[in-house]
This record gives C-alpha cells, structure tokens and sequence, in this order.
C-alpha cells in the first residue's frame, strides 16, 4: 500500500538520499564554502581534511558523486545550485540526508533563510517493513535576540513509529493555507501538494529535475578524508534502498 | 511482562477471562450460597506498583470505590483509580473498572476487574485492561480493612500483545457494613414471589402455628436467630420451611441459615418434615422451569465423595449419612429459596446494570445494542429504544464537556498540543541563568570514544572563523547542561549501566524508522526543561556537528539505523559515530535509573547522560 504522492524528484529513484533535502538562500559555491569552514572547525584539530570540489553535469551525475552511501560520521556533502536563489544541499548518509542541523546551523552562522524539506510516500509492503509517510517543512532565520532556537516556522504531517502526528510552530507565513489544519485526518492537514504550494511561494520547484543544475552551473561536493573514528561501510544506492523499503 | 512467565497467548487469554468474569459470571459468585443481604459499601486505597520485566520503580495510585457487599465482603462494585506522573513530563492516568470481590468465610479474599484506562492529557487512546487481587481482609463493625496484591494487565484495543503488565501492593479501607444498606436499589422485595407462586411454601402447604403475615413482620425487622437460639429449638421446629415463612426474605433466610444449621448440622440431620419435603418435591419437578428448578433430593448412596469428605470433617468417621443427607436436603432448599427468590434477582439485576454501566465500554456496546434490538443484551427485558439513545447520547455529552472542562481549567505550556511559539518566547522570556546543578552521581572515567573536548562552547569564545561565528552564550544567559558538556568530552557523570533484558513491547516494535520530527518539540509541562533541552541542541548540532538529532520519539540507534523501542528519550543524537540518549528530570522524580536501564537494554552501545533540572 502506497500512498499517494506523485511527482517526487527523479520518480524517487534517489531515495533515501532525496528524502529529506536542505534549501539555503545562497549561491551554492557560497554555501559550500561557508559549510566547509564550519566544517574545518571541528574537523582540523582531528586530522581531517576538509576539500570543496566542483562536480559538473546532470543532476543524477551531481548525486552520484555521494556515492557510495556511508555509515557512520558524513564524510561527503553536495551543494547543488538551482534555477533560482536557492542551493540545495544533500549527504551520504546511507538511511538517508539529515538536513536538519546543517540547515539550521548555516541560517545562524550565514543570517540567512535555510528550509529542510521531506516528502515521503507511506508505503507499507507485506513482509518488507513500512517506510513511513512524511510531509515536513521547516525554515531556519538568522539568530534573533531572546530566542534559543532559529527555527522561524515547522510543519510536519508525519507517521512516528505507526501513528500520524500534525505538528505546528512558530509564525505563520503568509501564503499558508490554514483551514487545511483543521483537517480531520491528521495525515491531511499537510500534503505534499500543500508542500509543494508553499515552496513555491517561497520560490522553489524542489521536485522538478530542471530546477536544478542550470547550464553552465556546477555542484560542488565537501568531501572529508582522514582519520574518522568509526568504521566505515559503504553501501550502493540499491542496498541502501532495500535497507530502507524502497 | 516476563514476570508472568507465560507465553503472550496464554497471559492474553487470562487477561480477557478475568475481564469477562468481572463483567458478566460476577453477579452469579455474589448469589453463592454463602452470600447474605447486600450493603451499600464505599471504599478508598492507595497502592504501589511497578511495570514487569522493568527495573523496580513504584508508582503510587489511588482509588476509590463503590461496593455492593454482603456481610462477608462478597459482591460486585466499581472502581476509579488515579495514577499520577511519575515526573514532570508524565501524564496523569484514569482508569475506570468493574469489580467482583469473591471471599470465603476466612480472612481471604479475591478480586477480578475489568475496565478502562486513560491518559486525558495528552489524550491518548484508551487502553483495557484485566486483571485480579489477591489479599486479607478483617471486617470489624461498618469498617473493613484490606491488603492484597494485585496485577493489572493493560492493552491497547488494536494491539493486545502489546500491552504491559503492572503488580502492585496495596492498602484498603471499607465502609458500610454492619447495618444493611437502606438503599432502594439494594433492598430485597417483601414477599411478592412466595405470595404469587403457585408453588411456593404457602401455595403448597398450610402454615402451623402462628400465622406467616404476623410473625413475619415481627421478625424480618430485627435481627435472624442466633446460632444458640437455633440449638435450642424443639424438634417439631426445625423446619426449615419454617423458618421460611417466619423469615421470607431470600437475605435473612440464607443469614439465619449461616448462623445456625450451617455450623451446627447436629440439630438438622433429621429426617425432612413433611413441609421440607413437599417443597423439595414441588420445586424439582419437571414442571418447574428449568431456570427455577431445584436440585433432586439426595440420598444416603448418591452422596458424592466430596459430600462424603465433607461429612466426614463435619461429622466425624463413621458418621451417619443418612442423617448428613437430610442436612444436605435442607441447605439445597435454603439454596433454592435465596438463589430463586425474585428479589435476589432483582439485586443481582441492579448490580449488574451497575457494573455495566461504570465500564464505559459496556456502557456504549450495551447502549447501542438498546437501540437496535429494543431489548437488554443479556437479560432479554424489553427496553425503550428512545431512552438508551438518551442515555447514550447524554453520557457522550458530558464526557466531551469534562474534557473540555479539564482543558480549559488547566492549560500547561508547552504540553500536549504543541504551542506555536518557541520553547522559550520570544520577548517574554529571556533565557533563565543556568541553574546550579546537582549534578547527580560521581564522575567516572571516561567510556570511549574520547571526542575531541568541546570545552569552548561552554566557557570561551569561539575561535575566529572566516564565516560569522555562533554568539556564545552571554554571561547570564542559559549555557549548555554541564553533564551534557562532560558527557561528550569524555567523562560522563551519569555511571553507565549494564544491559539487562529488553521489555516485549520494544522486542516486537517494527525496526523500521520514521523521520526526525521538528526538534522544537517539549518533552515537559516545565518550560525550564524545554528551554535547557533546546540549548542543549544548539550545542551539539553548532559546536559539536552532531546528526539525527530527534526530540521526544521513540528510540533508534546510530544513524537512524533501527527503531528499537517505543519509550521516547529526551534528547537523542549522533555524535563521532557513537549514539547518545539524554534524559532531563527534576530532581525529585524517581523515573531515571529506569529510563536509563530501558535505554541501555534496547541499544548497548548506547551512551546514555541523565541531567537534573531544578524544580521551578
């Protein structure tokens, strides 16, 4: 059983990878840039070297550069231009990117708008496990005085572990369809076409292939080399697929 | 739940036996032969218990309850329990059950209930639960004291396997023996059936000695004869049949009985009167209803062996059991009278509607049934359809209103639905200083892996970057848990614990992962605790690049790899391939070592870090 969520970027193909995406208003070599030197903070005193590289051609080329998928600590970072203001970034995290933090990490430490996006389909497959449903949207600001945290506005319509949970804060931004909230179904209250409404108004077509890599444009890959602490295994897309019910 | 050393189905079959012999075999325990007038009796008590297969952390609950017993303590009642959190960020638990108290003539007694449990706030949805007591009790006057063990097993209606079971020690105190009650509900009907039937005693047989009407009256108000009385009536009296008319209520009949012939079966081993035997006859005819109908007389050879046995104790060996048989006789017609007796039935009727009634499942399953059919589901009376929907309907209305109500009195902050601001407000809050810590146990030496100190995010300010820098915290603003800062460099003051078995529920929880949700989530009616937690993870995820960070969600490992639990840690996260769980409490809360113990069972490898957050 699937449910309904057509239009997923690249027919979710690159799922888990795509599952979750980050957004950084910022050219992406800027944001690549700026990730690295955060990176080099913590990275450095450890003997890690932290490298910007440029990664040309399609998007499905610029992905392919994350592989193969790891466990343990990131070791590769993509930051991919797009037809608009925006960089998307995505990991090699084998279960999939983790946008969260470096989001919210870089709207602080750049003052600037970073999104996390989810769009997962709820699938259930008989004797396979469950891939949970999840429509998120969060946007990260520059730091404000009084305030711990930097998340501006969360969103989330999302299975937890086998119950459908709406969850809401921060303020309002101004093209939200709010009647929506009240939607009986919890699972109804966020969809992915409300998602996708929303990131257009704030100038993103995230699903759609030709949003990224425009001509003459190229992605730029963080790569880490050094000791890292935990044993590295490496997965292919497809093993990390069917890790993940895909 | 492995305390219970069964299998999942058997302890599920249990569990439901027990629910169905609350709800529905209970009233006919409370017409056993033993049981006398019933009293309106209320009740209070407090218990500890603690979850099985989980390291020992009591709870307190309190209940009270409304009983119908017998002089004995035998009958059927409700009860409400209140289970409050166990720490801040707990919830209070309700839960409501139909009980039937099953107890000898020794000091021991037997409980099993059936009901509902609830957690308003947040709402959860309900859970069933089933379960039995076992204990002493001591009956002085109108009080009653109790102490008994109990265990509850308590389940979600869609998931019985994955419920939880919980033993618990407890104390009670009973009012409201002694007298019986003058409650109309409770009290027994005066005569109508022995009057009616045509086959009654005085249908059947022609009163001697005084007229029944006179003598009745007199004596059904006072006191049933004492066992001393009874020893000393003329033969020609001991008649139960008699005692019968002089008595009529099914309640004084069977109290006399139990105070006199019950013990002394010397004085009614001889042989039937012709009354006694006559209404044996009549009423075990095969003309009688089958519903109504007595037992056949017995006689000396047809005594069983354990009717023998018990002549034997009763008797002595060698007795005769001729003159055993005619006692017996006589105990099956008192038996009769009470258990066929309109008015006991009437009782029973009452109590059962009582029970029904408190469970609120029933309640809406009987309900509903009133509409359709126009009849009681399992009495077969007739009902009007109109008046169950009112009923219904009426009980949907002031549940919704309570809720509401209880809503409305008590809004938490950043509990239950999730509030549309920050954890810490913007403008109306600043950051609250750090508060001194009791930091709780000694430090230890440091388990691997040694990350690299982290020391400058707390005291100093950040090196120079060519990027703009995270703000430090300013002096007086909320800095970073201290324990959390040891922690990850190394020497975690919270003394790591040895893996211990897992609890079913997280053995049998799907493996499967869902996503991170938005991490501004509380995990705490305190906004202190809410605050702390989400400076917490400004630290680790700015200072420390730490990943998968998750707020209050069920318990994966590193990388979100697994789901191995459906308990919800504070705090979790990746961090130089290792996974940590966090978990704040206040300084009085108990709960800890046991969350702590649950973490580590389901995940090893786990490090885990307790911090203590002083009460506001």
């Amino acid at each position: 059983m699937t449910q309904e969520m057509k239009g997923l970027l690249l027919e979710d193909r690159w799922a888990p990878v795509t599952e979750e995406m980050g957004f950084l208003e910022l050219g992406s070599e800027q944001a690549a840039q700026a990730f690295a030197t955060w990176e080099r903070e913590v990275m450095t005193p450890r003997g890690i070297t932290v490298e910007v590289l440029p990664v040309a051609g399609t998007l499905e080329q610029a992905l392919s550069s994350l592989l193969p998928l790891t466990s343990g600590e990131r070791r590769r970072h993509l930051f991919i231009p797009t037809r608009s203001a925006w960089t998307a970034y995505v990991a090699d995290q084998w279960t999939g990117t983790d946008a969260a933090s470096p989001m919210s990490v870089m709207a602080r430490r750049l003052s600037i708008r970073c999104l996390r996006v989810v769009a997962v389909p709820h699938t259930r497959r008989k004797n396979q496990g469950v891939r949970y449903g999840a429509v998120m949207l969060e946007v990260y600001g520059p730091e404000q005085p009084g305030k711990i945290s930097n998340t501006v506005r969360a969103l989330a319509a999302a299975n937890d572990g086998g119950r459908w949970v709406f969850e809401q804060s921060g303020e309002l931004l101004p093209f939200e369809q709010v009647e929506q909230y009240q939607a009986r179904k919890l699972r109804d209250r966020f969809t992915f076409e409300m998602l996708k409404d929303y990131l257009r108004h704030l100038g993103l077509a995230p699903f759609e292939e030709d949003f990224y890599m425009p001509p003459g444009s190229c992605a730029w890959l963080i790569q880490k080399t050094g000791p890292f602490g935990t044993t590295l295994q490496e997965y292919t897309l497809e093993e990390a697929r069917a890790a993940r019910v895909l | 739940m492995r305390g219970l050393g069964a299998s999942q189905p058997s302890r599920f079959h249990a569990a439901v036996s027990l629910l169905l012999l609350a709800v529905f075999v209970a009233p006919g325990a409370h017409a056993s032969g033993e049981t006398s007038q019933m009293r309106a009796v209320a009740g209070a008590g407090i218990s500890q218990g603690s979850a099985l297969g989980s390291p020992w952390a009591p709870r307190t609950s309190y209940s009270v309850s409304l009983w119908g017993l017998s002089e004995a303590g035998q009958g059927l009642g409700a009860r409400l329990s209140l289970l409050p959190p166990a720490t801040s960020a707990g919830a209070w638990e309700l839960s409501s059950d139909a009980v039937a108290r099953f107890t000898g003539e020794g000091p021991l007694y037997f409980k099993a209930l059936g009901g509902v449990a609830v957690i308003p706030r947040p709402w959860w949805p309900p859970r069933l639960r089933a379960g039995g007591e076992v204990g002493l009790h001591a009956i002085r006057g109108s009080i009653g004291l109790e102490v008994g063990l109990g265990g509850v097993y308590s389940f979600p209606p869609s998931r019985l396997s994955q419920g939880e079971g919980v033993l618990s020690l407890g104390v009670g105190i009973l009012f409201g023996f002694g007298a019986p009650s003058r409650t109309p509900a409770l009290a027994p009907r005066q005569r109508q059936w022995a009057q009616q039937s045509a086959q009654s005693p005085q249908g059947a047989l022609s009163p001697r000695g005084p007229g029944p009407s006179s003598v009745a009256e007199t004596r059904t108000a006072g006191p049933a004869p004492a066992a001393s009385q009874v020893a000393l009536t003329p033969f020609g009296e001991r008649d139960v049949i008699q005692q019968i008319l002089l008595l009529q209520t099914p309640g004084a009949v069977q109290s006399w009985w139990n105070s006199g012939p019950w013990e002394d079966i010397a004085h009614w081993s001889h042989p039937l009167s012709e009354w006694e035997r006559k209404y044996a006859e009549a009423m075990s005819a095969a003309t009688v209803p089958e519903a109504l109908r007595m037992w056949p007389l017995v006689t000396p050879e047809r005594l069983t062996p354990e009717q023998l046995k018990d002549m034997e104790r009763r008797l002595g060996t060698g007795a005769a059991a001729e003159g055993y048989a005619h006692w017996e006789n006589r105990r099956r017609i008192v038996k009769h009278y009470f258990m066929t007796h309109p008015a006991t039935l009437q009782q029973l009727l009452g109590l059962y509607g009582l029970a029904r009634d408190f469970n609120p499942l029933h309640f809406a399953l009987e309900r509903g049934w009133q509409m359709g059919s126009g009849q009681e589901m399992f009495t077969e009376q007739k009902v009007s359809q109109l008046g169950a929907a009112q009923e219904f309907f009426t009980a949907l209305a002031v549940g919704v209103a309570a809720g509401k109500l209880l809503t409305a009195t008590r809004p938490v902050p950043g509990w239950g639905v999730p509030e549309p601001v920050e954890p810490v407000g913007p403008g109306k809050v600043e950051a609250p200083p750090a508060p001194p810590r009791a930091v709780a146990p000694a430090p230890e030496p440091a388990p691997a892996p040694a990350p690299t100190p982290p020391a400058r995010a707390v005291a100093r300010a950040p090196e120079p970057a060519p990027a703009p820098a995270p703000t430090p915290p300013a002096p007086g603003t909320l800095a970073p848990s201290p324990e959390l800062v040891q922690a990850l460099s190394g020497k975690n003051p919270t003394p790591q614990v040895p893996a211990g078995p897992r609890l079913r529920q997280d053995v049998t929880v799907k493996p499967d992962v869902p996503r991170q949700l938005p991490r501004g989530r509380p995990i705490s009616p305190s906004p202190r605790q809410n605050a702390q937690l989400q400076r917490d993870i400004e630290y680790v995820k700015n200072e420390l690049h730490a990943e998968n960070i998750r707020v209050n969600q069920q318990q994966v490992t590193l990388e979100n790899g697994q789901r191995v639990g459906i308990n919800r840690p504070d705090l979790q996260f990746d961090y130089q391939g290792q996974r940590y769980h966090v978990e704040y409490d206040s300084p009085t809360s108990g709960r800890g070592p046991a969350h702590q113990s649950r973490l580590t069972n389901n995940d090893p490898k786990a490090i885990i870090i307790r911090i203590i957050i002083p009460e506001e």
